[in-house]
């Protein structure tokens, strides 16, 4: 499903952020990827994501190598990701209805059927009384629900979340786990992003640990 | 059926964004009527002066002089030629002595006169052109020339060269207006929709992101540039509509003293169906560059 082969990844010519990393994810997974702050845990999924090119090396999703990709096929390969951002990147002027829409008109979605299917999402996150509140109206814990909600309303193959719980009471991050193993029951392919190893032990899943860009076996 | 709402929801979304912010909107297309008002205006006065410097000037005159012993029956052959071209609306016909004794009548020449034996002067018609178009005038000369009895033929040929600079420079005058109108429209354009796009950022990186196409992105700018093109150019026929008007209130004055009509047209058909199309369309290219421009920036690598 993913698959990446001897990939860096450097922003400015200078230092790498990521250092000849090379492994593979089976398709329905549900995987970790730890390390320290600034270690490269959102650079690597920026990558995988299709958000960032790397700087030498090749992802293959799918068996296609994506380094490579021309641009008129992009937005099509974008969308069998589900991105849940570590800084959430919602639309403040738009409500959480609206919010959730939006990858539903960008993949031109039936038109009649798009509120049935917001609404089932937004039932889904907990968050269907609030449907009409604007973003800045919600909790932390809404807010990040609500940015699941939207990364999953195109059903993606692939989700990637970089630290959905991070910023939450445990209660909560026990709440989002959850939804996310909710997700990859159905044969979604899931990747998490997290500093949080306490809770990675607890889950006893496949583990991508980094430390300083560097893949540690 | 989803591409048609696609399109139907980048309109809606591109007028719904005129009106968010309603006095700026108003403003930009006040600002683009302006523009394309009075290049405009200019253009319609320009080209109503190149149609009516003929009538200003003199209309001109052709001579043709007649060989020295020409027949009687031969003048009358010429002049029949004459009168049955459509080109000539009138001529008259100058005897040789008639021409003398005009010549007589001025003082300072009529004794050098008395002095020949004969008549140095030749029989001539002299034709007034059915119309002041240089084209024609060359027609009337080309034909006559060659006549048998014709001696010679001459035009009034500083009118002519005035004519020809007048209607050669106004052409100029007119395509770099045209430049100058398309140029503007486009430039407005481009910047109001750099404004937009900025403060759109977020969501048009957004959604870049997850998978969204540049026409999908472009699309309500477009609509947004045409839209703006268009309610700028009603303006615009408005506002130079008026200026007509105006301009034509005072010609009034002038036109009665020259005894001359003198008039500028309100828009006609060909000239509204351009003043309204064409901003639609350097609407939609401004928007194109600038968006062009900005998705650029967001491309993956
Ligand atoms: N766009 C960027 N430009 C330059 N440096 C960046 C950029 N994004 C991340 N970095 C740097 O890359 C390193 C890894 O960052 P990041 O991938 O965000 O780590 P993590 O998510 O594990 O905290 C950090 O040192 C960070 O400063
Ligand atoms: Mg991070």
């Amino acid at each position: 499903m993913i698959k990446l082969d001897q990939v860096s990844k450097s922003y400015n010519q200078d230092i790498p952020i990521l250092k000849n990393i090379s492994f593979s994810i089976q398709e329905g997974e549900m995987v970790f990827v730890t390390g320290h702050s600034g270690a490269g845990k959102t650079s690597l999924l920026k990558l995988i994501g299709v958000v960032e090119k790397p700087t030498s090396g090749a992802i293959f999703i799918k068996g296609q190598n994506i380094t490579n990709i021309n641009s008129d096929a992009l937005p099509f390969l974008r969308r069998n990701f589900g991105l849940i951002f570590q800084d959430l990147k919602l639309l403040m002027d738009r409500d959480v209805f609206d919010n959730v829409a939006l990858p539903l008109f960008i993949s031109g979605f039936p038109r009649a059927q798009i509120p049935r299917r917001v609404r089932a999402a937004l039932d889904k996150v907990g968050l269907l009384r609030k449907e009409r509140s604007l973003p800045i109206t919600l909790s932390g814990g809404e807010q990040q629900r609500l940015s699941i909600a939207r990364a999953i309303i195109n059903r993606p193959a692939i989700l990637l979340a970089d630290e959905p719980t991070a910023n939450l009471d445990d209660a909560y991050e026990a709440d989002i786990l959850e939804i996310l193993k909710d997700f990859n029951r159905v044969g979604v392919t899931v990747i998490i992003a997290t500093h949080n190893i306490k809770m990675v032990k607890n889950m006893q899943l496949q583990n991508i640990s980094l430390k300083n860009g560097e893949l540690l076996k | 059926m989803n591409l048609i709402f696609g399109h139907l929801d980048a309109a809606t979304f591109a007028i719904r964004r005129i009106f968010k912010q309603p006095v700026h909107g108003v403003f930009n297309i006040a600002v683009f009527s302006l523009a394309i008002t009075l290049p405009l205006t200019f253009y319609v006065f320009i080209e109503h002066i190149s149609k009516y410097s003929g009538s200003l000037t003199a209309s001109p005159q052709i001579s043709i002089f007649l060989e020295k012993n020409i027949q009687q029956k031969r003048i009358a052959q010429i002049a029949k030629l004459l009168e049955k071209s459509p080109q000539i609306s009138k001529y008259s016909f100058i005897s040789k002595t008639e021409a003398l004794a005009e010549l007589e009548a001025q003082d300072d020449i009529s004794e050098l006169l008395s002095e020949m034996e004969s008549n140095p002067l030749p029989d001539a018609f002299v034709v007034t052109p059915s119309s002041t178009d240089p084209q024609i005038i060359s027609h009337i000369y080309e034909e006559t020339k060659n006549l048998p009895g014709v001696e010679s033929v001459r035009i009034d040929s500083e009118w002519i060269s005035k004519l020809n600079i007048i209607l050669k420079l106004s052409g100029i005058i007119v395509s770099i207006i045209s430049i100058l109108l398309a140029a503007s429209v486009v430039t407005i354009t481009f910047n109001t929709i750099r404004l937009q796009i900025l403060t759109q950022q977020e969501e048009i990186e957004f959604s870049k992101l997850i998978g969204a196409t540049n026409s999908f992105i472009r699309r309500p700018f477009l609509y947004f540039g045409a839209i703006q093109g268009f309610l700028g150019s009603q303006g615009a026929i408005l506002l130079t509509t008026i200026f007509i008007l105006l301009l034509n209130k005072g010609f009034q004055k002038l036109a009665n003293f020259y005894d001359s009509e003198l008039s500028l047209n309100t828009l006609d058909a060909d000239q509204l169906i351009l003043v309204v199309l064409l901003p639609v369309v350097l609407g939609w290219i401004g928007a194109w560059l600038s968006t062009t421009r900005h998705l650029k920036k967001l491309e993956y690598q």
